[in-house]
Order: structure tokens, then C-alpha cells, then sequence
């Protein structure tokens, strides 16, 4: 079958956990002789992949892609010149404008694999409208039995790609507006949310929790909402088990976007207590996101410096020693849809404490869990996770069990039931 | 016509109070009193005490031919003794009948059969001092935590002067073995072994009335996995021993009257730990690291509380020992425990470490330093 897709970033550059499920589903799926036509938006200044080659469909029929590149070559992809990336809201998307712009002022013979200035939106909402008019022209030009969008801002492109052409829509929620924005919903997002919900033939929600979130806030017919959850790759699983500690010091890891959904701010009240008790404990934030500056202010309020420290974005390789050098990692976040990256430190052998408002917890029967504004409670875990071995040594046996049956295979299989379903 | 054995089990847990990392050192209230008793009133109330009613109604109606067994944690006839003394006078009502049997039991409903045989000794002997004092009845009969068992067990309990101990019939013997007769643990000389089943309100009528003694087992704990609907073990209870007696034209012996009446068919070998609990291993309370960890960190506690002598520390050093809460550290099957526990299996564990760690450093801290 033919899909068309509408999502996101791919490896290395990878900001959050939808780049992950974008580049893992669409793997999986490419296993079931699916051809898939991966549109993307990429702008010139981003553009790095050397690597990713631009193919015919007609070429795109090799057996399951064992490497990266492999993969590559066997997907129609289709960058869309565009500053958009997950999780953007209106304020960044502006600084990321503003930087575009610079550049261009800067370097104003660059020649270009940077494209012409100035025709991006002026706003997220503009460039998003801007983003569905390309992708509705491109996606015409292909021949698709169905449309796959993965979250809000590759709606309204999937909606013309639908209405153009016919074909069944199927929406992938990763995360709804009020996930991401812990309250202060901005309507207009709210709205094509809402729009793409509506529109779809088939709505796919990464938890039971999203799925709640979809019927309740949005009222879209349960009948058409259906749960996959994510998965981990089990690459990862045999490469990393025993990754050797090289610390002596006991480090605990708080590794996402450094936004109010994550709950930075709870992870750093807890440390504060934590020190209290076990004074050699070094906490770790990796990350960016709009609180970054407010959360190093903090921990210098707090005299935390000595033991606390930022690492700013890390991607691929750096996360990968970040989770090996961890002892503990927590996740005490507000609101998370599913939460890819504990599966990760998972995979890592690190144990993991996990906020109870995280859908992921629905296929660890076993999670060690906390509310995240309960900052006591984090810290008596992180503490007694630190003191008593046997905590670490159990959390860890039922981890590797657990991940023993989280495949993205399971997901695409789940994936392509409802595609066939649609189809028949 | 077979001889029925009934034993019933009655235990409450102590409830533990929320005790995190910052409090170590701190405060030294582990015990949730008030928890304790809405926990213990309630199932006093629901189905100890109609239960009891029921017994001393039935033994009385047939006049000598219902008996049965009961093995009484002394965690509960503490609590018993305070807030319910009804309970208590019921079960002395049920001593003077003469057709009740208190059988032997580690004092605390403890694994310290597991953990140290010089405590679980202690133990034993604690409660069967309380058994005399409370019933006038030394006990003869053994009924260890969870029927937990084995040959090595056995020649302890021997030693003891029991003369029949109890055990789970499932899993452990073989099929070429009865189950409804009696046998002599290995390397034991007098001591006779009564396998015993699950008490199935649901299966009762399965129970086919062959061989010579069938030995049934049932826990009257508020929470545990054994039990029933309320109302329904009621029902089931005050129409038993009818059943029984006319239906099946049964009689009914307790354990030590099984032991005298009949010989030991076979020996019968066990040489690692068996339970009544499925899978019938130790897995229930000792099947994770965590479970392993706080039985081998609270029974390391073991000497230097004894060498303090402080009867405060050496209480709470016991109550800690209750099986229930190493069944709330489960990660297998949640909430299988009669504790309620303070949420997940990880947050049983570390309200108990915490608490452990505690205790541990006021049990150093009565131990004077040596010199120099």
C-alpha cells in the first residue's frame, strides 16, 4: 500500500520523542511492503543528511532496511522548505525567524542550499497555513492509497491533501494542546487540533491517557479513536545493556525539553532536598526549551551549582553517554502524552522514577511512579533508589522484562490494521 | 467416612504510617495506630466475630461432633485485648467448649522461619506461653506463616514437642501420595505431618470424601486472596459442619486428634520451603530483590537488638517481621496483602527500609562503644 506521510524530523536531528516515532513507525511500516512518501519540513540552514537521497517510488520497493541509511534510500522523501519543528510555539517560532533572517543579512552571497529570505510566515500560524498549501501541491503530484499526519501542525496540510484527493486520513495525536502548554491552551491550535480530529477517518492516540484528552476536550467519537502505544528499538536493547559507570558519584538525570510539560521545575525543588541528606549526589539537566534560564536561576538561588549542572541540548551520541553515565533517571513531568525517552534510559539499564501522569506508565506495570508536584516524594525515592541497591537491582529486572515485548514492530502492526480496516 | 480437619487462620497486620528518607532519625512513630484499628475494627465486625458466633453456635448445636482449629497471630490478640475484648471472651468461650484446638505459631506471623531459627524459636515459644495463659491450652499442633515448611523445619518444630504439624497439600507432594493421609516428615521420629487445602466455599462440593483425614485450611484476614465475599463465607461456614456431618456422614477431628487417631502412612520429604501460597514456594514474600533485601536487612538487625534490651526496640524489631508486609513488596500480583500498603510494591519497600534504617541506627545508639 501507498501512504503518504506527514511528519517530522528524522536521526541524528532529533529534538523530542515525535522525531523518534516519526523515523521508528515509518521503519517498522516500510517492513510491510508499504511505500511510504515522507514529507518533511526542512529548512535550508538545517539541512545536513548528506546522506538522504530524494527517490522515485518506483524505486523504493528493498526489503526491510537494516540500517539508517538503508532506510533512507527505501523512503520517498519529500523536504518541504519550511522553519517548522515540533514543539515550536509562537514565540520561538519567532527567535528561529529572526535567526533565519540574520543569517541571510550576514552571509548575503551564501550560496543556496539556504533558501531566498523572507517567504516564511511572519507567524507559526502563517507558516503553517503556508507549510499545508506546499504540501497539498506536492502531495497531488503523488499517487497514495492513504494519509498518515502525525500532530497538529501537519493537519491542515493532511486535510487538503484529503480533500484533494479523497483518500482516508488517519491522525496520529502524540500530544494535544493542552499537554504542551500546561493550561494557557492557545485556541487557534486548539482549533486545527480539533479540525484534524474531525476530519480524520481514523485517529491514532499514543496512550489511553491521550485517547481520554481526545474524547473529553475535543469530543471526537471514541468509535474512530484507537490506542498504539510507542515502543523502544530493540537496536538499542542489545547494544546497550552494561554500559560501564564511570562516575563514582551518584548522578541523577533529568533528560527532555525544559518546558512547563516537563516539570523542570519540580525535578530541581526535589534535588534541593535530596542534597540535603546525601550531599554527593550530582544532578544532570540535559535539554533545552523556555524555562532553561529561569531553571539555572534557581539552582544558583539555591546554591545548588556545586552538584547541579546543564548540559543544554544533547542529541544522538551525547544522550546515549548521558543515560550511560546516569544512575537514576526521572521524569516528573505535568502532562506527558506517552514519554519516549524513560523507555530509553530503560534500555540503558537505568532505573526510572516516572511522573503518574505519563501514558508510558500504561505499559510498565511495574514503574516506579510519583505525583510530580509532590517534590517530598521524589525525593524520598531519588534517596532511597541511591541507598538501598535491591531497589535498583528490582527496578532494573522488571525494566529489561518489560522491554522484552515493547517492539515497534507491535505498533506498526497495530498501525496497519487500521490502515487495512480503512481500506477494505 | 473421612475425618475433616478445619483450621481457620485469623491475622491483622499493623499499618505503617508513611515514613520517608526525612524522617530517619527524626521521629520514631512508625506505627499507625489509628489505621490499624479502622482496619482491624472493620474486619472484626464483617467476618471475625460472626465467624466466631457461628462456631460457638455450631459447637454448641452438635454437641461435640463440630470441632475445629484455629491459629491466632499474637499481633492480633494484642490488638484484641485493647479495643475488642469481645473477641477475646468469644474465643475463650470457644476454649471451654472443648472442641477448639489454638495450634502453635510464630508469635509476629513472621518469616522468621526463613530469616533465623533462634528468633523463630522465640517466637513460637512466646506464643504458645500466650495461648496458655489466654486458653489454658499448651499447644501440640504447628501452624507455621503461610504453612511455610520443610524437612529441616520440621525436625525444629519436633524438637519443640509438637506432635502434628500442618502443611499445603499443592505442588509439593506427588501424585502417587495421597493427600488425605497422614505422613511423617523425613528424619522425624514422632512428629506427623496433615496436609491441608484451601477452604473453597466455590468447591467444597468437589471435595471428594475419600481417604482418611481431609485437612482444609482457611484465612479470616480481612484482605487476603483465600478469602470470600463476606456474606457468602458466612453462609458457607454455618452450613458446613451440617454438611458434613449428615451429607457426607463425616466427623470432625482437630489437628492433634488426627496425629493420635492415625499413624503416618509414609514418610514424606521436603527438603526446600513449601507454602500455601501459589506457586507453594517462598516466592510470594521472598521472590524479588527487594522482598531478599529487607528479610536479610531486618534479621542482620537481630543481634544487636538483643544485646540492647530494650523491650521498645525488640516490639517494633517483631512487628516488623510480619509476613504482610514482604507480600506488599510483591511485584508479581498486587494487592494480595492484608497490610494496606503505602501504594506500589517500590513504595511498600521503601516506607519499610526507611523504618528499618531507623530502628537500626536507635538500636546502635543504645549499644554502647567498646573502649578505647
Amino acid at each position: 500500500m501507498q501512504i503518504l506521510m506527514f511528519g517530522w524530523e528524522f536521526p541524528p536531528d532529533i529534538s523530542g520523542g515525535l522525531g523518534t516515532a516519526c523515523f521508528e513507525i515509518t521503519r517498522a511500516l516500510s517492513r510491510h511492503e508499504h511505500h511510504i512518501t515522507f514529507v518533511v519540513p526542512r529548512s535550508g540552514s538545517t539541512q545536513r543528511q548528506t546522506h538522504v537521497h530524494l527517490v522515485d517510488a518506483s524505486q523504493a520497493s528493498v526489503p526491510y532496511p537494516q540500517t539508517v541509511q538503508e532506510f533512507f534510500e527505501a523512503l520517498n522523501l519529500q523536504p518541504v522548505d519550511s522553519i517548522l519543528r515540533p514543539y515550536l510555539n509562537d514565540a520561538e517560532y519567532q527567535t528561529i525567524l529572526n535567526g533565519v533572517l540574520q543569517t541571510q543579512l550576514a552571509h548575503p552571497g551564501t550560496p543556496s542550499l539556504i533558501t531566498p529570505t523572507g517567504h516564511y510566515g511572519a507567524t507559526l500560524m502563517a507558516e503553517v497555513a503556508r507549510y499545508s498549501e506546499i504540501a497539498e501541491d506536492l502531495a497531488l503530484a503523488q499517487e497514495f492509497d492513504l494519509i498518515h499526519a502525525h500532530d497538529w501542525m501537519t493537519f491542515l496540510a493532511a486535510i487538503r491533501a484529503k480533500r484533494a484527493t479523497g483518500k482516508p486520513l488517519v491522525v496520529h495525536v502524540h500530544a494535544v494542546e493542552s499537554d504542551r502548554s500546561g493550561g494557557a491552551v492557545n485556541r487557534s491550535i486548539f482549533e486545527i487540533e480539533k479540525l484534524g480530529m474531525e476530519a480524520a477517518d481514523h485517529v491514532i492516540a499514543v496512550s489511553h491517557y491521550t485517547r481520554n484528552l481526545i474524547l473529553e476536550q475535543y469530543g471526537i467519537d471514541p468509535g474512530k479513536v484507537s490506542v498504539v502505544h510507542n515502543a523502544v528499538s530493540q537496536r538499542q536493547v542489545g547494544k546497550a545493556y552494561h554500559v560501564p559507570r564511570r562516575h563514582t558519584k551518584k548522578t541523577v538525570l533529568f533528560l527532555g525539553r525544559i518546558t512547563a510539560q516537563k516539570g523542570p521545575d519540580y525535578f530541581i525543588e526535589a534535588a534541593a532536598r535530596v542534597l540535603e541528606k546525601a550531599p554527593d549526589v550530582v544532578f544532570v539537566m540535559a535539554g533545552s526549551g523556555d524555562m532553561l534560564p529561569r531553571m539555572i536561576e534557581r539552582v544558583g538561588e539555591l546554591r545548588l551549582g556545586r552538584n547541579f549542572h546543564f548540559t543544554g541540548f544533547l542529541n544522538g551520541h551525547d544522550v546515549e553517554r548521558m543515560y550511560a553515565m546516569s544512575d537514576l533517571y526521572v521524569m516528573p513531568s505535568v502532562s506527558e502524552p506517552f514519554g519516549l525517552s524513560p523507555l530509553e534510559a530503560m534500555v540503558y539499564d537505568v532505573p526510572v522514577i516516572l511522573s503518574k501522569q505519563a501514558g508510558v506508565n500504561e505499559i510498565l506495570p511495574n514503574a516506579m511512579t510519583v505525583d510530580f508536584w509532590d517534590v517530598d516524594d521524589i525525593a524520598n525515592k531519588i534517596l532511597a533508589v541511591l541507598k538501598y541497591p535491591a531497589l535498583t537491582r528490582e527496578m532494573l529486572r522488571n525494566s529489561r522484562k518489560a522491554l522484552q515485548s515493547i517492539r515497534w514492530e507491535v505498533a506498526a502492526e497495530r498501525i496497519q490494521q487500521i490502515y487495512n480496516k480503512l481500506l477494505s | 467416612m473421612p475425618a475433616f480437619c478445619l483450621s481457620f487462620h485469623i491475622h491483622q497486620p499493623c499499618c505503617l504510617k508513611h515514613y520517608s528518607f526525612f524522617d530517619i532519625g527524626e521521629t520514631s512513630a512508625y506505627e499507625d495506630q489509628a489505621g490499624t484499628e479502622e482496619h482491624l475494627n472493620s474486619a472484626i465486625e464483617k467476618r471475625i466475630l460472626p465467624a466466631l458466633q457461628i462456631f460457638l453456635k455450631r459447637i454448641t448445636h452438635y454437641q461435640g461432633d463440630f470441632r475445629i482449629a484455629l491459629t491466632l497471630s499474637g499481633s492480633f490478640l494484642d490488638f484484641c485485648e485493647h479495643p475488642q475484648p469481645r473477641v477475646l471472651d468469644l474465643l475463650k468461650a470457644l476454649a471451654d467448649t472443648g472442641c477448639v484446638e489454638f495450634l502453635g505459631s510464630p508469635y509476629h506471623h513472621s518469616l522468621s522461619s526463613v530469616g533465623s531459627i533462634q528468633e523463630f524459636k522465640e517466637q513460637v515459644v512466646l506464643q504458645a506461653n500466650r495461648l496458655a495463659a489466654l486458653f489454658g491450652q499448651e499447644p501440640t499442633a504447628f501452624a507455621n506463616t503461610g504453612l511455610i515448611y520443610s524437612d529441616a523445619l520440621a525436625r525444629e518444630i519436633e524438637s519443640m514437642g509438637y506432635q502434628a504439624i500442618l502443611a499445603g497439600n499443592a505442588g509439593l507432594f506427588s501424585e502417587n501420595l495421597s493427600p488425605s493421609h497422614v505422613y511423617r516428615p523425613a528424619s522425624c521420629a514422632t512428629v506427623k505431618l496433615l496436609l491441608n487445602r484451601p477452604l473453597d466455599p466455590t468447591g467444597v462440593t468437589r471435595v471428594q470424601p475419600r481417604g482418611k483425614v481431609i485437612g482444609l485450611y482457611c484465612t479470616l484476614d480481612s484482605n487476603s486472596e483465600t478469602s470470600f465475599d463476606d456474606t457468602d463465607i458466612l453462609a458457607f461456614l454455618d452450613q458446613l459442619p451440617g454438611s458434613i456431618l449428615s451429607e457426607h456422614k463425616g466427623t470432625f477431628l482437630t489437628p492433634s486428634q488426627v496425629a493420635r487417631e492415625f499413624k503416618a502412612s509414609s514418610i514424606l520429604s521436603s527438603p526446600d520451603f513449601h507454602s500455601l501460597h501459589p506457586p507453594h514456594d517462598l516466592s510470594s514474600w521472598l521472590g524479588n530483590e527487594m522482598q531478599k533485601d529487607a528479610l536479610q536487612a531486618l534479621y542482620q538487625a537481630e543481634g544487636a537488638v538483643k544485646i540492647a534490651r530494650d523491650p521498645a526496640l525488640l516490639r517494633i524489631w517483631r512487628l516488623l517481621q510480619d509476613a504482610d508486609y514482604f507480600l506488599s513488596m510483591n511485584t508479581r500480583k498486587q494487592s494480595v496483602a492484608a497490610v494496606p500498603s503505602h501504594g506500589s510494591p517500590y513504595d511498600a519497600y521503601i516506607n519499610f527500609m526507611n523504618i528499618l534504617t531507623d530502628l537500626t541506627e536507635r538500636i546502635e545508639a543504645t549499644t554502647p562503644t567498646p573502649p578505647g
